[in-house]
């Protein structure tokens, strides 16, 4: 086992920072466990995300001005200001106007609602790159407004955005670890209670980020492969 | 009206002048900003006419067909569909159509775009059968069937799932002729249908359109640059310059005795170009 003495001779036995495969294995269960909560939180904020997404850019598109003008702020808010302080929001705020959610629920809207401000901006982008010509089609064609979203634009917007998509589920996953700050039981949370425990940090980190990493670098290789398949 | 067969061409069999308008320009005008696109147009296109619009570009051939698809709207005058208004704003307050009225007109329109604008994320088959099922509410087998019809007639048949991009811009093209067709239109618009596209591949494009002017009594409205064309289809040209009409006649007239100075100088400016 590589050892790190640090060059202080008193306490130096307690810093030493050397590998103990047997604690690690002590880690891995509860780890694994928070493993799937981080899974889950990622899921259903991004589905929250990819949903939220889409009523943003609804709002945006009215034809009235004074929720265009409220959406815009909104979203400029949402985007602008640190994510930890929509978790504290959420978490000790709301509870005093009866909105009581479950630390996970928390988690899972603050972090969906703050990636559907990204996801908006996405399909903007994929939106501005239809050509006119096939709303025109759409029209010449006698499609209703609602018909030509629904089978025209929005399959369009989807398929143009999904490799955006990719990377917004994947910093989400990452993001996950703030919720540390609320206690969710996830990977960060887990890693970090255990070290707390022990004093002993360098397992339970490690094994937590080689977690992350088992979903975060296939993941990204399927959305980089997307990406290479999109700019053909 | 002209008995050589050979000479008319793929022309309608009434010819112009012979029935009612389906479809006036009441001295329209339509401004872009600080750009007068159309100043004054007048004119009436008769059911079962192929009518050309010929011209230099930016001399608001192709704006004509936009006004009446209503993808623009006129800034002053008239345009009427089968007697009643169409687009524009009657003097004296007149009745304006409502909505659903336009829409009803709109549905007896077909129009083909230089661009194609085939859906890119749709088989030919679902270009071919999302309007005719949706707007017209066939059956889906209904749909299919004249799908698989149209595109034999457009000599495309085993090509219906195949996604656009697969294609050639030709078959591209034809796609789009076809799917217009499938809403069984009774004015057809083409809009420089063959400008996006390989020179060698024109010709496959234009064929087709001629059947269709052969085989129905569709009524066409064409902007185009290809004049053999214009000349082989058209019952009646019409020479476009400066947002006017500047000469319309016969193509007989417009392409071998043009009246109009300006009408001489654009056809002996576009022979030279080739």
């Amino acid at each position: 086992m590589s050892t790190i003495t640090l060059p202080t001779d008193q306490g130096a036995h307690l810093l030493a920072i050397s590998w103990q495969w047997e604690f690690a294995h002590r880690v891995l269960p509860d780890l694994l466990e928070a493993l799937w909560v981080t899974v889950r939180v990622t899921i259903f904020a991004s589905v929250l995300a990819v949903t939220a997404g889409w009523v943003w850019l609804a709002l945006r598109k009215t034809p009235f001005l004074p929720v265009r003008a409220a959406s815009w702020l909104m979203l400029e808010f949402i985007r602008d200001t640190p994510p930890l302080v929509h978790l504290f929001m959420a978490f000790y705020v709301f509870p005093i106007y009866g909105v009581t959610w479950s630390p996970f629920m928390v988690g899972v809207v603050v972090l969906g609602v703050h990636y559907s401000s990204f996801v908006s901006e996405v399909y903007r982008g994929s939106l501005a790159a239809i050509p006119s010509g096939h709303f025109e089609a759409a029209r010449v064609l006698g499609l209703s407004k609602l018909r030509t979203w629904w089978s025209v634009v929005i399959p369009q917007v989807l398929r143009e955005s999904l490799p955006a998509l990719g990377n917004v589920v994947l910093a989400l996953m990452k993001e996950t670890a703030l919720l540390v700050a609320i206690s969710v039981p996830v990977l960060m949370t887990v890693a970090q209670r255990a070290g707390s425990r022990s004093f002993r940090y360098l397992e339970p980190l490690t094994v937590a980020a080689l977690l992350y990493l088992l979903f975060t670098i296939p993941f990204g290789l399927f959305v980089r492969r997307m990406e290479k398949r999109h700019a053909h | 009206m002209p008995t050589d067969q050979a000479d008319q061409g793929a022309r309608s069999p009434t010819g112009s002048g012979s029935s009612r308008p389906i479809l006036q320009y009441v001295d329209v005008y339509k401004r872009f900003g600080d750009v007068e696109v159309l100043r004054g147009l007048s004119i009436d296109v008769h059911e079962g006419e192929r009518l050309s619009l010929i011209g230099p570009s930016g001399s608001g051939k192709t704006t004509v067909l936009r006004l009446a698809m209503t993808l623009e709207e006129p800034t002053d005058g008239l345009i009427l569909y089968d007697g009643r208004l169409l687009a524009g704003e009657p003097k004296g307050g007149g009745d304006r159509p409502s909505r659903r009225a336009r829409r009803q007109m709109a549905r007896d329109f077909g129009m083909v775009f230089q661009q194609f604008n085939l859906f890119p994320h749709m088989t030919v088959m679902r270009n071919l059968t999302e309007a005719p099922r949706r707007v017209l509410k066939l059956q889906k087998d209904e749909a299919a069937q004249r799908a698989l019809n149209l595109l034999e007639q457009v000599g495309l048949a085993g090509l219906e799932y195949r996604y656009p991009q697969q294609l050639s811009g030709g078959q591209q093209q034809r796609v789009a002729i076809a799917r217009a067709l499938a809403m069984q239109p009774r004015v057809m618009l083409f809009d420089e249908i063959t400008s996006a596209l390989d020179p060698e591949i024109v010709g496959e494009v234009l064929a087709v359109v001629r059947d269709i002017a052969l085989e129905t009594s569709t009524t066409m409205l064409i902007v185009t640059h290809e004049m053999r064309f214009a000349r082989h289809v058209s019952d009646r040209v019409v020479m476009f310059d400066g947002g006017v009409a500047v000469e319309a006649g016969p193509p007989e007239q417009i392409f071998d005795a043009p009246l109009e100075a300006r009408t001489r100088d654009f056809l002996r400016a576009i022979s030279h170009g080739y």
